[in-house]
């Protein structure tokens, strides 16, 4: 199985990007438990365009609004789901997780593959496929580091800026943390999870 | 497992911002050789759009902070059918190969955000 070339990818993508007529739909699940990460009740003030009231609230917003940049962005008749939480994480004096994504399955050799025997996350290829191959499973499964508050022992007294204006005071971390891992999440095509096993089928 | 063309993922991500997405400034700066750190195997830099290199962090470090979401092992990962007609193959990564963002602050108070590719990084470094 080989991978893609750089030119049919940037096609793809090219193809998935939207033009100012198209657009995809991303829905943002929020998997967070009651009372912490996007359903946190601690009193907040509206920010930087965000009306949320509650700590939860405005990290959904937030996470929403950097969703919702990409989803006008993207051409994909199927609707992307992103299943987010904010869980503790790693975070020290002098480093921390700010968070991570990834798809959640990989896909091959369906109807509409531009290439045969080369695996396409599932967002990119429920796009190219035109429906949704792995209709249990989310497309995404993103995390963001509930940690970074403020407290002295994280970063420095860093935290999340939810606002959406890009302008937060000095030292908070913007949302374009958010946009950063999530446009790689869709955009990434892999190597053959078996290339190196023995445990998979192979596909040759 | 590494993805695929790591040049390319830049490429990728500047498409969204030539079609009218956030601005980054026309032509980074070239790097000072002054403020560039000591290169070694596995370290994973981050150079600004000022052009300007941010502490290496190691990907063993990286290994650590991220945890299983980093792994990129294979073992027990298994394909399957996609359960709709013409789906073709598909398998669950179990919450592996995720991308992350970690940041570190250096002695001077400067911060750097590198994007790991965690299916590229770690293997590099971790034995």
């Amino acid at each position: 199985m080989r991978h893609l070339r750089p030119a049919l990818v940037l096609a793809m993508l090219s193809m998935m990007i939207a033009g100012s007529s198209l657009a995809a739909t991303v829905i943002i699940n929020n998997v967070d438990g009651a009372g912490e990460g996007f359903n946190d009740a601690t009193p907040a003030v509206p920010v930087g365009g965000n009306p949320g009231i509650t700590l939860g609230a405005q990290r959904l917003n937030a996470f929403t609004f950097a969703a919702n940049l990409w989803a006008a962005r993207l051409q994909s008749t199927v609707t992307i789901v992103v299943n987010a939480k904010m869980d503790p994480q790693t975070c020290t004096a002098s480093s921390a997780v700010l968070g991570s994504a990834g798809t959640t399955t990989v896909h091959a050799n369906f109807v509409g593959a531009p290439v045969s025997n080369t695996w396409y996350c599932q967002a990119l290829a429920n796009s190219l496929a035109g429906t949704d191959l792995s209709p249990a499973n989310p497309d995404i499964s993103a995390t963001f580091n509930s940690n970074l508050n403020g407290s002295a022992g994280c970063l420095g007294g860093k935290k999340w800026y939810y606002g959406y204006d890009s302008t937060p005071p000095g030292g908070d971390i913007v949302r374009c943390t958010g946009n950063h891992v999530i446009v790689r999440t869709l955009v990434t095509t892999y190597r053959p999870p078996h290339e190196s096993s023995s445990r998979a089928t192979s596909l040759s | 497992m590494k993805f695929t063309h790591p040049a390319l993922f830049f490429a990728l991500l500047a498409l969204p911002v030539v079609a009218g997405g956030d601005r980054l400034p026309d032509q980074p700066a070239a790097p000072d050789p002054a403020t560039m750190p000591a290169f070694a195997a596995g370290q994973i830099l981050n150079l600004d759009p000022a052009g300007k290199f941010t502490p290496a962090q190691h990907a063993a470090d990286v290994q650590l902070l991220l945890g299983d979401v980093a792994s990129q092992s294979q073992e027990g990962l298994v394909e399957e059918s996609s359960p709709v007609k013409g789906g073709g193959i598909m398998v669950n990564l179990q919450g592996r190969f995720q991308n992350a963002m970690t940041m570190s602050v250096d002695a001077n108070g400067q911060t750097a955000a590198p994007c790991v590719p965690a299916a590229e990084a770690p293997a590099k470094k971790v034995k």
